[in-house]
C-alpha cells in the first residue's frame, strides 16, 4: 500500500472538501465581497480618469452655445447623444476684437446618420485648423500635417482603421489617424475641417429656414481669456454686447467641469457608501461565519492539540484554510466582476452617463492584484482573531464530558 | 519513576466563588504500570488527566513525566513531548471525521512529518496493516468514522494513542457506553499494549475496569485515596 503523507496543507484541503456546503458558502461571500470591491474600484477609477482627462483637454474659459443648448453641449462632451445645433459664425470675428481674449475657437457639431463604421449615430466635429486650441492640440499627438477637406480623424470607439474610407452623407472621407482613448465623447466622434463640416451641413439639410450660406454657422465658440484678464468680466462684456443679438448662452467652463465633478463626486460618494456598507456587512458576515465555523471545530482543534499539535501548527493549518478559501473566492469574484464589466460596459456607461470604460488590461490587472491582496489581508486579520482565541483553549471544557 | 504528581491543586473561579477541583493530589506511576483512577462524575478525573498531559496548567504543584515538567517547556517543545511520550485517549468519539481509519492513526506521526510505515517498521517492527490486523481493525483502514461503531472507533483511538509508542497512555473513560463484550475487547487491547511496557493510567467510573488493573486509586471531591 502506498502511504500518502498527511501534511497540514492536506488537512486544510480535506477540511474544505469534506465540508463542501460550508466551504461553498464562505467562497460565495468572499466572491461577492471581492466582486463588489473590484467593480467599484474600476468604475471609480474610470470616472476620475474621465474627469481629469476632460479638465486637461478643455483649455477654454468661456463657452458660447445657442440659447438653451447647454445640456446638449454636455451630452456631446460625454458622448451620450450626438447633437446638431448652430449659431452665427461671424460672432467669432467680433469676439476677437475684445481686449483680454487670447483665443477664440469655433466647433461645429453634426449628428451623423448611422453608417457602416458605427452601429448608431456618431458625432461629427468640424474645427478651425488655424485658431483651434481645444481639439487640435490633442489631434496633433497623432497627425503632424494639416487636414485636407476630404480627410478625417476618428475617435478610438469608431470601428475603422487608418487608410479606410468612411462615407458620411454620401461623401467619402479618408481616415488619416485614429486617436487613443480619452474617456470623453471625443472617443465616439469623427473630426474634420470646418469646411468639410459645412459641406456636410448642406448635404444633411440640418439648418431649417432659408439658409444660403452654411459656412456662416458654427455650433459653439470656445474662448480662452488671457492670463491678465478676468474671465468673469469678459463674460459680462460679451453678454451685454452680443447675448441677445445672437441669442446665445454663455457658460464658464469651470462651472461645467465643476458640475461634472460634482456629479462624479456624488457618484463616488454613492459607490463608496454602497461599497463601505457592503464591506462592513461582508466583514461582519465573514467574521461571524469564521468564528462559528471555528467554534464548531473546537473539538477537532483540541483533539489535534491532544495528539501533539502545537499552537503554531494549528494556526498555520487554519490560516492555510483561510488563504485557500480567500484565494478561490477572491479570484472568482474578480473574474466575475471583470466579465460583468466587460459584457455590460455599454449599459453601465449609458446608465451613469459616461462615455466608456478606459481602463487598460494592465491597469485592470494591477487593480485585480490590489483588490485580491486587500481582501486577503482583511480576511486573514479577521480569521487570525478567531484562530488565536480558539487555539488558546482550555481543554477542560471540551473533553471533560461527564466528569 | 515515569510519572510523579506532587501537591497538585486546581482551582477554578466561578463568579466570586472559588471551586477546588483537585486538592493536594500526590501519586506516582512506574514504567509499565497499569493504574485506574475511579471516581464519580465531576470528581476531577479528566482535569487530572489533562494536567498530566500538559493541557491545563495546575494552580499549584508539580507534574513530571519521565523527569520532564511540561509546564516548564515552551508550547512547541511541550507539544512535541506530548506527541512522542504521552498517548491520550480522550473521552467519547474522538476520531477526526474528515479522515479514514488509517489516516486517523497516521495523524500523530504526520504532525511531525514522520512516515507511518517507516515509524511502524522502526518502532513496532511491523507494517501498519499488520498492526491494524493485530488490533482487529484492519477492515476499518479505508472507512470514515461515520461508518464505524463506537467500539471500532475506540479501538482506533487506542491504536492512535499507541502508534508513537509512548511511555505513558492516559485513557479517559475508554469503556464508557460500550457493552460487556466490547469492554472486554477494549481492555484486552489496552492490556496488550501494557504488556509491551507502556504505562497506562485510566480514569473511569466503571467498577468493572478496575479488575484488569494492578493498582486502583479513588478520587472523591478532588482528593485522591488508595482503594
Amino acid at each position: 500500500m502506498q502511504e500518502k503523507l498527511l501534511t497540514l496543507s492536506h488537512l486544510a484541503w480535506r477540511n474544505i472538501e469534506c465540508r463542501l456546503f460550508r466551504s461553498c458558502c464562505l467562497i460565495i461571500v468572499i466572491m461577492l465581497f471581492s466582486a463588489t470591491l473590484f467593480a467599484g474600484s474600476m468604475l471609480l477609477k474610470n470616472l476620475n480618469s474621465t474627469l481629469s482627462s476632460m479638465t486637461d483637454m478643455f483649455g477654454a474659459d468661456i463657452l458660447i452655445v445657442p440659447y438653451g443648448h447647454e445640456k446638449k453641449f454636455e451630452k456631446v462632451l460625454f458622448g451620450a447623444e450626438p447633437s446638431s445645433f448652430y449659431l452665427k459664425l461671424d460672432l467669432v470675428n467680433k469676439l476677437k476684437k475684445i481686449d483680454g481674449i487670447a483665443a477664440v475657437s469655433p466647433l461645429l457639431f453634426i449628428a451623423s446618420l448611422s453608417n457602416n463604421c458605427c452601429s448608431s449615430k456618431v458625432q461629427l466635429i468640424g474645427f478651425d485648423q488655424q485658431g483651434d486650441f481645444v481639439v487640435k492640440p490633442w489631434l496633433q499627438t497623432k497627425i503632424k500635417h494639416t487636414l485636407s477637406d476630404d480627410e478625417i480623424v476618428i475617435g478610438s470607439k469608431i470601428d475603422a482603421k487608418v487608410g479606410d474610407t468612411i462615407t458620411l452623407f454620401n461623401r467619402p472621407f479618408k481616415v488619416v489617424a485614429k486617436m487613443g482613448s480619452s474617456g470623453m465623447g471625443f472617443d465616439a466622434s469623427i473630426f474634420m475641417t470646418m469646411n468639410a463640416g459645412h459641406s456636410l451641413m448642406q448635404y444633411a439639410e440640418l439648418v431649417e429656414g432659408g439658409i444660403e450660406n452654411f459656412s456662416d454657422f458654427t455650433s459653439s465658440i470656445l474662448i480662452k481669456v488671457s492670463k491678465s484678464s478676468n474671465p468673469q468680466s469678459i463674460m459680462k462684456q460679451i453678454i451685454s454686447q452680443y447675448a441677445v443679438a445672437y441669442n446665445v448662452d454663455l457658460i464658464m467652463t469651470k462651472d461645467v467641469i465643476s458640475d461634472i465633478a460634482k456629479k462624479v463626486n456624488r457618484f463616488n460618494l454613492f459607490v463608496y457608501g454602497l461599497s463601505s456598507l457592503f464591506w462592513v456587512l461582508a466583514v461582519i458576515v465573514i467574521f461571524i461565519i469564521f468564528s462559528s465555523v471555528l467554534n464548531e471545530r473546537k473539538r477537532e482543534i483540541r483533539l489535534l492539540r491532544v495528539l501533539g499539535a502545537s499552537r503554531r501548527m494549528l494556526v498555520k493549518m487554519l490560516l492555510r484554510e483561510s488563504v485557500i478559501l480567500t484565494t478561490l473566492g477572491g479570484i472568482a469574484g474578480i473574474i466575475f466582476a471583470g466579465i460583468f464589466l466587460y459584457a455590460f460596459n455599454l449599459f453601465i456607461c449609458q446608465s451613469i452617463g459616461f462615455p466608456s470604460l478606459i481602463i487598460t488590461p494592465f491597469e485592470a490587472s494591477c487593480y485585480a492584484l490590489l483588490v485580491f491582496l486587500l481582501i486577503l489581508i482583511i480576511i486573514l486579520l479577521m480569521s487570525i482573531y478567531s484562530i488565536f482565541s480558539i487555539t488558546k483553549f482550555d481543554t477542560y471544557n471540551t473533553f471533560n464530558g461527564e466528569d | 519513576m515515569l510519572l510523579e504528581v506532587k501537591n497538585l491543586c486546581k482551582n477554578y473561579r466561578h463568579g466570586k466563588e472559588q471551586i477546588t477541583v483537585l486538592d493536594n493530589i500526590n501519586f506516582s506511576l512506574e514504567r509499565g504500570e497499569f493504574v485506574t483512577i475511579m471516581g464519580a462524575s465531576g470528581s476531577g478525573k479528566t482535569t487530572l488527566l489533562n494536567m498530566i498531559a500538559g493541557l491545563i496548567t495546575p494552580t499549584k504543584g508539580r507534574i513530571t513525566v519521565d523527569s520532564t515538567n511540561l509546564f516548564e517547556l515552551d508550547d512547541d517543545l511541550a507539544s512535541a513531548f506530548r506527541n512522542q511520550h504521552i498517548g491520550y485517549i480522550p473521552q467519547g468519539d474522538t476520531l477526526l471525521p474528515i479522515l479514514t481509519g488509517l489516516e486517523n492513526i497516521q495523524l500523530p506521526c504526520s504532525l511531525y512529518q514522520r512516515s507511518l510505515y517507516q515509524h511502524c517498521k522502526n518502532v513496532h517492527s511491523l507494517d501498519p496493516q499488520k498492526l491494524l490486523k493485530k488490533a482487529k481493525v484492519s477492515h476499518l483502514s479505508e472507512l470514515y468514522p461515520a461508518d464505524m461503531s463506537t467500539s471500532e472507533m475506540r479501538r482506533l483511538a487506542i491504536l492512535r494513542a499507541y502508534i508513537c509508542e509512548p511511555q505513558l497512555i492516559l485513557a479517559d473513560e475508554p469503556t464508557n457506553g460500550l457493552d460487556e463484550e466490547s469492554i472486554n475487547e477494549i481492555m484486552q487491547l489496552l492490556i496488550n499494549i501494557n504488556i509491551r511496557g507502556v504505562a497506562l493510567l485510566i480514569v473511569t467510573h466503571d467498577n468493572s475496569v478496575a479488575r484488569y488493573c494492578k493498582r486502583n486509586l479513588m478520587i472523591t471531591k478532588g482528593k485522591l485515596t488508595t482503594m
